[in-house]
């Protein structure tokens, strides 16, 4: 990702550019991908004991983007979802707003492209499964989103825009992993209200979408002026390796206690 | 990946128990472990019958749910009772096992698997795990569906949150969206007193909707003719591409105005989209020799709907 973000940085350069740069479908396109299929390649992987069929993964993660992505739009303009979530207003404000808005279309169509299609599948037979195909919707879902801000806003800063495009990726993944762990837990866990956990699942990830969109937005974009947004360089930064390094930790510990449950660990 | 596999076979009937807890796959209700009835958690008896169920099971080849088990594994597994295991229940179990053996192979539902299990559990299961999963659905939607029209009805009403913008040069003072970037201008131009501008920060398109408040001194002389000549030649001149629309008198704050509606190109700074059309509406009033001019414009497409927030914003407008 590091080697993906510099590439972008020595093209910017090479161009010259200075300010917004308006980017084509296809940049905007190769933008988009490459971030989502390097963590797809990696979240694919960790699931060593019974790796997923490629396709049922693959079906997940383009599900994510046609379908989730879409869907989740809509719900949050129903739901006037920019107006809620305006900077000035209070940080508590911002983040119910969030949950109520992007955090809940966005989780539970991630879950719901995952709970339809694969979920209840003979292929899905061990915990780790639901975070490795959730994180496939949370993948494709934030292709389509990062592939719409990038050609959708008349331009941007390139190098700004690598950096947001990566951990947006990263975010969209490990919320949607969030449910996956508890999906995981529904179907194999034990105790008598365990499947309540798919709706525990659901709101945790989108608690946890409300709260990083709310320092984000705090942190990140905070330089607002009449002619829009601009970001805030470092302040971003630092505030995307905290968020970074705290979500995969969180996931990261998530899936290996999934992985240590499998049924498939001793063949 | 068509929902719920239904029409997968083979894991359904399988029988391992990833986590220790429960079996890492749903069975036909006739066909759950004995950890899931009560009954069958207060002996271990039952055991060896499950066992032989369950041998049975694992020697069948991977190829479907409608495999028979093999009467020989299930007789195995009876011979080999784990300790602790009463005779009764053996007895039970190698009945079953017979049962099986004499059952013949079919390509059907394994009967004897079946019979081996409902003999030793005793009581009928409750619902599998797959059921519940499908019943707790509609909570998931419920719950999901409740909490986003809550949150579209609050947002209705944070959405009308407003704040309020005095001058403190002239005392005029109105409520914009909540939300919007304001700025007051340092930099006036001849006879101006004061000059704001707001950004609605979030909306979308190619252009954002704005809100221009301009006061100017005019001249004591100056009549509403002449203000409003003034104006019209002016807006041309600021404006690309300016096209009217509409004009009619109508007051503002109490004051004698007017309100014109008109088109110009824009392009937002930075941008190097083409230029949008905005569909904005002036309004103005004079009072003594100051000229107040409250001015919104958004992208066309967006101006129709915006039209119950101008006239808020107008209906908001106060001039000392």
């Amino acid at each position: 990702m590091v080697l993906f973000v510099a590439l972008v940085w020595m093209v910017e350069r090479s161009m010259g550019a200075v300010g917004r740069t308006p980017v084509g479908v296809l940049p905007g396109l190769v933008l988009a991908v490459v971030p989502a299929i390097l963590w797809l390649a990696f979240f694919y992987r960790q699931d060593r004991h019974e790796p997923e069929p490629l396709h049922y993964v693959f079906g997940v993660f383009l599900l994510g983007a046609l379908v989730a992505e879409p869907i989740a739009s809509a719900l949050e303009k129903v739901a006037k979802a920019p107006e809620w979530c305006t900077s000035s207003k209070g940080l508590a404000t911002y983040v119910v707003g969030s949950f109520l808005t992007y955090g809940l279309a966005q989780e539970f169509t991630k879950y719901a492209v995952v709970r339809w299609t694969v979920y209840l599948s003979a292929e899905f037979d061990e915990p780790v499964d639901g975070i490795v195909y959730m994180t496939a919707a949370g993948l494709g879902f934030a292709l389509s989103r990062n592939f719409q801000y990038i050609t959708d806003t008349g331009g941007v800063f390139l190098t700004v825009g690598a950096v947001t495009v990566v951990v947006t990726t990263l975010a969209h993944a490990c919320f949607a992993a969030i449910t996956g762990y508890f999906m995981g837990s529904a179907r194999f866990g034990g105790g008598r209200y365990v499947q309540t956990r798919l709706l525990v699942g659901v709101l945790v990830a989108a608690a946890a979408n409300a709260v990083f969109g709310a320092a984000h937005a705090r942190l990140v974009t905070a330089g607002g002026s009449l002619v829009g947004y601009t970001p805030a360089l470092w302040r971003g930064l630092a505030f995307y390796g905290v968020a970074v390094v705290a979500v995969f930790t969180i996931v990261f510990y998530l899936m290996r206690r999934q992985v240590a449950l499998s049924p498939h660990k001793a063949s | 990946m068509s929902d719920d596999g239904k029409n997968k076979p083979a894991p359904e009937t399988v029988a391992p128990t990833p986590l220790g807890e429960k079996p890492a796959v749903e069975r036909p209700a006739a066909d759950k472990p004995a950890a899931e009835t009560p009954a069958a958690e207060k002996s271990a008896a039952e055991k060896p019958a499950l066992a032989a169920a369950e041998a049975a099971a694992a020697e069948r080849p991977d190829t479907g749910a409608e495999k028979q088990p093999s009467p020989g594994a299930a007789a195995r597994a009876v011979a080999r009772p784990p300790a602790g295991t009463s005779a009764a229940s053996v007895a039970a179990a190698a009945e079953a096992a017979e049962a099986a053996a004499k059952t013949p192979t079919s390509p059907g539902i394994p009967k004897a698997a079946v019979a081996a299990r409902v003999a030793a559990l005793g009581p009928p299961p409750r619902p599998g795990v797959l059921d519940r999963i499908r019943q707790l659905d509609l909570l998931v939607i419920a719950v999901v569906a409740a909490l986003l029209v809550g949150g579209w009805q609050l947002g209705k009403r944070w959405g009308m949150a407003t704040d309020i913008y005095v001058s403190a040069t002239t005392g005029m003072s109105l409520r914009y969206p909540q939300g919007w970037l304001c700025a007051e201008s340092t930099a006036l131009e001849e006879g101006e007193l004061a000059r704001v501008e707001c950004v609605d920060p979030y909306s979308e398109g190619a252009a954002k909707a704005r809100l221009r408040v301009v006061v100017v001194e005019v001249p004591p002389e100056a009549a509403a003719f002449g203000v409003a000549a003034y104006l019209s030649l002016n807006r041309p001149h600021d404006e690309p591409l300016y096209s009217e629309i509409s004009g009619a008198d109508a007051p503002l704050s109490g004051n004698p105005g007017r309100r014109t509606e008109y088109a110009y190109a824009w392009s937002e700074p930075l941008s190097h989209d083409v230029p949008a059309v905005l569909h904005a509406l002036e309004a103005y009033a004079l009072k003594g020799n100051r000229l107040y001019t409250v001015t919104y414009a958004s992208e066309k497409d967006a101006f129709e709907k915006d039209r119950r927030r101008i006239e808020y914003i107008l209906g908001s407008v106060v001039i000392p």
